[in-house]
């Protein structure tokens, strides 16, 4: 018997000395390049998800090929940082994973993420680079197409993909009176939307439009709506809680030239009617 | 008290058979009490180490949230709701279905040669299909064709794939019941008299039936689980419910919350399945499935 | 008044390459009770599964009441109604109580009502001294008792004919006088049967003709006291040396 309390005893300890804390340095860290904090030796490790679609990236090449918003933004911090394009490789990550706590295989992530509080407890944010408008996915001839407040939006089923904000602007925004659908991904999201199951889907105002003029087939813009003024949603770079790399990339991202990319890639102005959020 | 008086108290109580029923008695107790005792050391140490450890408060925070479980739980039983319908109905008409398509397989005549053909090609031909796969056909591509008359509610849908892919599988759970059943079984009801189509349904379908409960029990439990693919959908039911509040707040005690549920339907269906199996072995006769 | 019920000709029957039936002819007239003897594997009880249609012959005719019923365009399932047959294991229907076991036929192929049924049920029940077990389940009886309902089971058909295949057989000895008793009073009944059974003395008693069967041919034919007692050809002969044993 006494043996058996020695044993688990041991186990007790064992157990507890396997513990780690996890904890990064204190602040104010150099940002040359040899001094960064990186998940892989000499290489920036940058994750999105997969497939990644225009304008944020290219959907055939993938974000390796520079087109694309988010893949110019996301090359042109690396260059800042001092990386060459091939010093540069991508992970994918789903996007709900991303902001997930816990430990990242990734430098940082660049997906459309919204900076949310919720989301900036359990991880860190860059700066915002670019203010994010929800805009309303519909068919041209659908009845949805002529509301014109957010109360003439309430009597349609909506969707959209889960853990976003389009769905809480949904759900805190429009509520409508039936629930909406809510999906895996916005791949399922547009099927169903495709299939007839929904009246409309909400989605950034960039990706809507991509959807609208490219993907399905009488679709358009019904509606954007205009982000605050003071407190714009805004997509932000995403970093393992406590990663002093952000403030490097901070940086990085105070000397590109964001205006410049935005015109390259997302210069289309969108007709959409504007429908105020009040 | 001498041993006359012993045996005089319990008439056939010899002695020897006393002081055997004493022992019998002494080492029933014994055996209990190390069973008691070793299942609490045993336990109790599991316990212990794993609350001691240093990850527990991270992993009980994540997972075993009070708040968090009644935060979520309200919504997340609305939407099991959704759930329990859809494999109520689906379940009813997967009994029906799958029966149908068995005694097809079984039946000899050639009539009916055709339907046999295609029972057999749908059910290996459905077994080799993941049912997601399934869903996603039909719970999106169907709709997207815009047929006339052809529903699209996710409900409609979901259960239709449920329908089609559990029928292939309890096809072949009661062929086998079918099967089961005792050759002499036929040969007795044909020699009075009743045709192929009244034996089946008069003798060996009730005996084949009741045989495989059990495992039409297994597959009810597997299908109740399965019910959660409505959510694949777009549906709010119990798991897009917790996976909601999962992405608002990190905190995966909701998933557990969710799965609660589907383990308070499933558990007590398992148990009533091993008293059924228990109480079956004279009635109609064991089964090997 | 009697009358010739069945009769079989010239029949054959092989399973793959073993010939089971080998031209084999007998004749019965009603109220006759035939007893059919032999040792094991001579096809006694592939005679009689033959005889109800149970198994399709090969070759020859089987001719209740003058038709031909082997004849493969012959509706089977009528015949069945009209030959009960007692198998050696009951073969009891389990899911059922002794009552619905006896009339399920009679609702369902006579077309019966189920009130009707149960009244014939219940007199037959009676009668055999089963009248108390009749919303018992198989399971609940002994092999007698359940042998016994088997019997009821396809009385209750009123068949022109009943086949008993080695009806003793799988009971235990002490159980086994009760059934040879019922068979005995429906013989006295005159009940046309055919009678698969080792119990010689009971074919003795109870058989008017008696047919040993040998590796799938009638040996001898004849009434009990002949085959049973005086056989006269020397198959015959050794068959009853073995099955009573050295004197």
């Amino acid at each position: 018997m006494k043996r058996y309390i020695a044993l688990i005893a041991a186990l007790g300890l064992a157990l507890a000395a396997c513990a780690t804390e996890g904890g990064g340095d204190g602040g104010g860290e150099s940002c040359e390049r040899e001094d960064l904090t990186l998940v892989q030796e000499g290489v920036l490790t940058i994750g999105t998800d997969e497939p990644s679609f225009p304008p944020w990236f290219d959907f055939d090449g993938g974000p390796v090929t520079g087109t694309g918003f988010e893949s110019a933004v996301a090359y042109a911090v690396a260059e800042e940082l001092g990386f060459t394009a091939d010093e540069v490789e991508w992970v994918v990550v789903p996007f709900n994973n991303s902001f997930a706590p816990g430990e990242k295989d990734f430098d940082f992530d660049i997906n459309q993420i919204s900076i949310t509080e919720e989301r900036d407890e359990a991880v860190d944010f860059s700066d915002g680079y670019y203010n994010v408008n929800q805009a309303l996915l519909g068919f041209t001839d659908s009845e949805i197409a002529s509301a014109t407040t957010i109360e003439d939006l309430k009597a349609y089923r909506l969707g959209a993909q889960v853990g976003t904000t389009s769905l809480d602007f949904i759900t805190d925004v429009i509520q409508p009176g039936t629930e909406p659908l809510v999906y895996d991904t916005n791949a399922d999201a547009k099927a169903a939307f495709d299939a007839g199951q929904l009246d409309g889907l909400v989605l950034d105002l960039p990706t809507a439009f991509f959807v609208s003029a490219v993907e399905i087939e009488g679709s358009s813009v019904i509606a954007q709506f205009p982000a605050s003024e003071d407190d714009p949603e805004q997509f932000g770079m995403l970093f393992e809680e406590g990663n002093p790399l952000r403030d490097c990339v901070n940086d990085a991202l105070a000397n590109v030239d964001l205006d410049a990319i935005q015109q390259e890639w997302l210069s289309d102005v969108v007709d959409a009617p504007i429908i105020e959020t009040g | 008290m001498t041993e006359a008086e012993a045996s005089r108290r319990s008439p056939g109580m010899s002695p020897g058979r006393a002081r055997r029923l004493a022992f019998h008695r002494r080492q029933r107790r014994r055996s209990l009490l190390i069973g008691a005792v070793s299942s609490i050391v045993v336990f109790g140490t599991v316990t212990l180490v794993v609350v001691n450890s240093s990850g527990w408060e991270q992993v009980r925070q994540s997972f075993f949230s009070w708040e968090d479980f009644q935060a979520s739980f309200p919504d997340i039983l609305s939407g099991f709701g959704r759930n329990v319908r859809i494999f109520l109905i689906a379940e009813a008409f997967i009994l029906v279905v799958s029966l149908l398509l068995a005694v097809i397989r079984s039946s000899r005549s050639p009539v009916l040669t055709p339907l046999r053909l295609a029972a057999t090609a749908y059910v290996d031909l459905i077994r080799g299909i993941p049912t997601i796969i399934l869903l996603f056909l039909l719970g999106f591509g169907v709709p997207a064709l815009r047929l006339q008359g052809v529903p699209n509610s996710q409900e409609f849908w979901a259960i239709t794939t449920l329908v089609i892919s559990y029928s292939a599988y309890v096809a072949e759970v009661y062929r086998a019941g079918i099967d089961s059943v005792h050759d002499s079984q036929t040969a007795a009801a044909r020699s009075l008299g009743l045709s192929s189509a009244q034996s089946m349904r008069w003798v060996v379908l009730p005996q084949a039936v009741r045989r495989v409960i059990p495992p039409l029990l297994n597959d009810f439990v597997a299908l109740q689980k399965d019910s959660a693919l409505l959510a694949l959908l777009g549906v709010q039911e119990a798991f897009r419910r917790a996976q909601i509040y999962v992405a608002g707040t990190f905190n995966f005690t909701a998933y557990l919350a969710a799965a609660l549920l589907f383990l308070i339907l499933t558990i007590p269906l398992a148990r009533y399945t091993d008293y059924l199996i228990r109480r079956q072995r004279s009635r109609v006769g064991g089964t090997s499935l | 008044m009697r009358e010739r019920l069945l009769e079989l000709r010239g029949v054959w029957k092989e399973f793959g390459d073993l010939t089971v039936l080998s031209d084999v002819g007998l004749e019965l007239d009603t109220h006759e009770v035939l007893a059919v003897v032999g040792p094991s594997g001579s096809g006694k009880s592939t005679l009689l599964r033959c005889i109800n249609l149970l198994e399709p012959i090969d070759d020859g005719q089987i001719l209740l009441e003058g038709v031909d019923i082997a004849d493969p365009e012959f509706d089977a399932d009528s015949v069945r109604r009209r030959i009960g047959i007692v198998f050696q294991s009951f073969n009891l229907f389990p899911h059922l109580s002794v009552i619905d076991n006896i009339i399920l036929a009679p609702t369902k192929v006579l077309k019966m009502s189920k009130e009707e049924a149960q009244v014939t049920a219940q007199k037959l029940l009676a009668r055999f001294d089963l009248g108390d077990k009749r919303d018992e389940y198989p399971d609940r009886l002994s092999g007698g008792q359940q042998q016994r309902a088997a019997i009821i089971r396809a009385l209750a058909m009123n068949p022109a004919l009943i086949l008993f295949d080695e009806p003793t057989s799988a009971l235990d000895p002490e159980l086994v006088g009760e059934v040879l008793e019922v068979i005995k009073a429906l013989a006295a009944e005159g009940m046309t049967m055919i009678v698969v059974s080792h119990e010689l003395g009971f074919a003795r008693d109870v058989a008017n003709r008696v047919l040993l069967m040998d590796e799938g041919r009638v040996v001898e034919q004849g009434p009990p006291e002949q085959v049973l007692v005086e056989p006269r050809t020397e198959r015959a002969q050794r068959f009853l040396r073995q099955m009573t044993g050295p004197r």
